[in-house]
């Protein structure tokens, strides 16, 4: 079989050869171009990174120099929480070279409170794990001397209190991913992390003496009192900075422990109480400004319970007499201050609880803020209860601020967690008439001088506030013997710069407080060494040649028969 | 020729040119070293830095206020201050009681007053008999006759010893006996290197 090829003929001329020796040159001459573009490119950036190289240190140091999320210091720079590179422990099990049940041992000997089991689980485990998440340096060490390469120790930004539980509650704390849960780190997260504001450190109002001082003193009464709970604040009154603000029981935001959530709750702006006694300041207070009761000297009529709409109003240990103005607040009237709230009428007394925000969240930065137990509907007798702090449940901060418009001149301003500095306090509103302050600062003082507040008396601070033991609604009623015994105050009384609440709750009688539940002989002295202790810090020197005049009010009190 | 000179001048230029720019390469190869140090040095700066925020926070947890607070409850025992020590003025300090006096610094016998009572009334008598053997410990009469004796003998001579001997007592109660021998082994050091000097 033959087969036949055809041979392409020649058919190119010279011509057309010509043609393409030019194209195949013309190609050539584009490539040398290109190449030579690409040379001048690279030597031009060479010369580029020779003469203007300011882009390789400075710019990427700065950003090392901002940290990952910002501190939060308190008002002298005391730093309260701080982001820094801790060390964790971690383990590749299929790395590992030793044997497992020798390397279970050694751990066990460097962290003796985790069980053996739970270590060799995760060493045999079949992922990577964590053994541990914040490993002190020396920890560190000792777990890297074992030898084994199947241990690597990454370095982690970890957020620190360096405080411990200092004020716990109030700082809040963050999940594994670095995000604000609770308290500041929470509601202020995107100042934090947001990269424009977190070189600058979040400076807050807390002083960090002053809260130690607090938490040391109230955390020892409620230890000494087996009390369940407790909180406290002191507020500086002219613009509502919070300069402690503790909370107790407390937790370590360091090491946080699943199921202790009582623990983390902010007592101060996320639990109700019926604050008691504490209240009949405020309702006298507005009667005076509204010119219900226009003189201290007028008598009311104490000899007997009052009974209205089947409900009687008692007092705790009745005088049997007619009491004024001073007589019913020292002694704690709740007869007189119903008949008086009555007077006031049920209108006049709403107000006064509205212009307080007693029907709003507390005003603050947090995000846990309660919603209080406002009565349902104002009758005659809400009106009368809630002149003395019963049927009406209001956070401790809310009392706070409320106290601080009392003795501040009559004007109430919102509370604030961030350091004020060179700013003008806010507006705020008046609640309360100038001159009206000026009377209950005279009235607050007589309470702890000569009234149930007498174990508050800071010799030197001029100290004023008012007790209030108020029984614990249960279940079918008030429950006699759990008490949330508070005390508000604020001093010096004849400027007062800081009101200081604290609060028991459930304190039992013991030898501590003389075998009373009630305020005065639990909270007072609380307040009395806080005082003592944090007012220097505060700025507030005692002075026993100053006090409020109160030589107007004092010849109206019942002293042993002798006082009229 | 005169082309090829013409054309070697094209050449010259070029190469001075480039002799230059050799010349001035060293200059960038410098500001290039000197830049990578600056970085590193910038690098080592965060570190410190790094390292300073780390042992900040370490000393800040170890003198937390709770640590502070165990420490004055296990071993110091502070307490808050009583208002009766704060002074707010020079004149409260200078009328202070209550300070240790120095012996011998105002060794004058107090002015004693005679109390005349009421002469009847039983009460004040039995009074009086107690503070009756109180201005027998003083010695006011020993003071009568120190002043006459230096109103009669040279007073100006008395005081200089007296004064001294006041300084002697104070320094004795405020300067702690190591504080004052570190200060005699200081003059002595002086007093000798003052010696060898000149």
């Amino acid at each position: 079989m033959n087969t036949l090829v055809v041979r392409p003929a020649r058919v190119r001329t010279a011509g057309v050869r010509q043609q393409i020796l030019l194209t195949a040159q013309q190609r050539l001459m584009m490539l040398m171009l290109l190449f030579m573009a690409a040379f001048l490119l690279i030597s031009m950036r060479l010369v580029f990174f020779a003469l203007f190289d300011t882009a390789s240190g400075s710019s990427d140091a700065a950003a090392a120099f901002i940290p990952a999320r910002a501190d939060i210091v308190d008002r002298n720079g005391v730093p309260l929480a701080r982001t820094i590179d801790g060390y964790s422990i971690r383990v590749v099990p299929s790395k590992l070279l030793n044997n497992r049940q020798y390397l279970a041992d050694e751990l066990v000997k460097i962290f003796p409170d985790t069980p053996r089991e739970e270590f060799l689980a995760r060493l045999n485990g079949p992922r990577p794990t964590y053994i541990r998440r914040r490993a002190l340096p020396d920890q560190v060490a000792a777990v890297n001397a074992i030898g084994d390469v199947g241990f690597d120790f990454p370095r982690e930004k970890e957020r620190l209190y360096p405080q411990l539980s200092l004020a716990a509650q109030l700082l809040g704390f963050t999940d594994a991913e670095g995000h604000g849960v609770t308290g500041v780190e929470g509601s202020f997260d995107k100042q934090l992390t947001d990269k424009a504001t977190r070189g600058e450190p979040l400076v807050l109002s807390i002083d960090a003496r002053v809260q130690g001082v607090l938490e040391s003193e109230l955390g020892n009464a409620v230890t000494n009192l087996e009390a369940i709970g407790g909180a406290g604040i002191i507020l500086d009154v002219h613009t509502g900075e919070v300069l402690a603000m503790t909370s107790l029981p407390t937790y370590n935001p360091n090491k946080l422990i699943a199921g202790d959530a009582a623990a983390r709750r902010n007592a101060v702006t996320y639990n109700l109480y019926e604050l008691g006694s504490t209240f009949k300041p405020l309702s006298i207070g507005a009667a005076i400004d509204n010119g219900v009761v226009t003189s201290m000297a007028k008598r009311y009529d104490a000899t007997k319970p009052l009974a209205i709409a089947g409900f009687k109003i008692r007092d705790s240990h009745n005088m049997g007499r007619w009491l004024n103005v001073p007589e019913t607040l020292i002694h704690s009237s709740n007869i007189v201050t119903a008949q008086i709230a009555d007077q006031l009428g049920k209108e006049k007394m709403e107000a006064l609880f509205r212009s307080l925000e007693f029907n709003k969240r507390p005003e603050i930065e947090l995000k846990e803020r309660a919603f209080p137990l406002w009565p349902k509907e104002w009758g005659r007798l809400s009106t009368m209860t809630t002149a003395y702090g019963h049927g009406i449940a209001v956070t401790p901060l809310h009392l706070a601020n409320a106290y601080a418009a009392l003795v501040n001149g009559g004007i109430w301003r919102p509370a604030t967690v961030l350091k004020l500095g060179d700013k003008a306090p806010p507006q705020g509103h008046r609640v309360f008439k100038a001159s009206t302050s000026a009377r209950m600062r005279q009235l607050l003082r007589l309470i702890v001088s000569d009234g149930t507040g007498r174990q508050a008396d800071a010799p030197g601070f001029r100290v004023g506030g008012k007790t209030g033991s108020a029984e614990k609604p249960g279940a079918g009623g008030y429950r006699r013997h759990s008490l949330v015994s508070t005390f508000a105050a604020a001093f010096p009384m004849d400027n007062p710069r800081y009101v200081i609440l604290a609060m028991i709750d459930e304190p039992k009688g013991n030898a501590f407080s003389s075998g009373q539940r009630t305020a005065g002989y639990t909270v007072a002295p609380v307040v009395k060494k806080v005082v003592m202790r944090a007012g220097p810090m505060l700025g507030v020197f005692p002075d026993e040649s100053r006090d409020v005049d109160v030589s107007e009010l004092t010849p109206l009190l019942w002293k042993n028969g002798e006082g009229e | 020729m005169l082309m090829a000179a013409r054309k070697l001048q094209g050449i010259g230029l070029v190469l001075l040119v480039l002799l230059f720019a050799m010349a001035l390469y060293p200059v960038s190869l410098k500001v290039a070293a000197t830049r990578s140090e600056l970085t590193r040095i910038e690098r080592k700066i965060d570190r410190t830095q790094a390292n300073i925020r780390y042992l900040e926070s370490e000393l800040a947890v170890r003198a937390s206020m709770r640590q502070l607070e165990q420490w004055n409850a296990d071993s110091f025992g502070y307490s808050a201050p009583s208002a009766s020590q704060y002074l707010a003025s020079e004149r409260q300090l200078a009328s202070l009681d209550g300070l240790p006096r120095a012996r011998g610094a105002n060794e004058v016998a107090p002015v004693l007053m005679a109390m005349v009572s009421p002469v009847g009334t039983p009460e004040p008598a039995a009074a009086a008999a107690k503070p009756a053997p109180a201005p027998s410990t003083v010695k006011p009469v020993v003071l009568a006759q120190a002043e006459t004796s230096v109103q009669s003998d040279s007073p100006p001579r008395m005081a200089p010893t007296r004064r001294r001997e006041q300084l002697k007592m104070i320094e004795d109660q405020l300067l702690a006996e190591s504080t004052l021998a570190d200060l005699k082994r200081a003059a002595a050091r002086e007093a000798a290197g003052g010696k060898t000097a000149p």
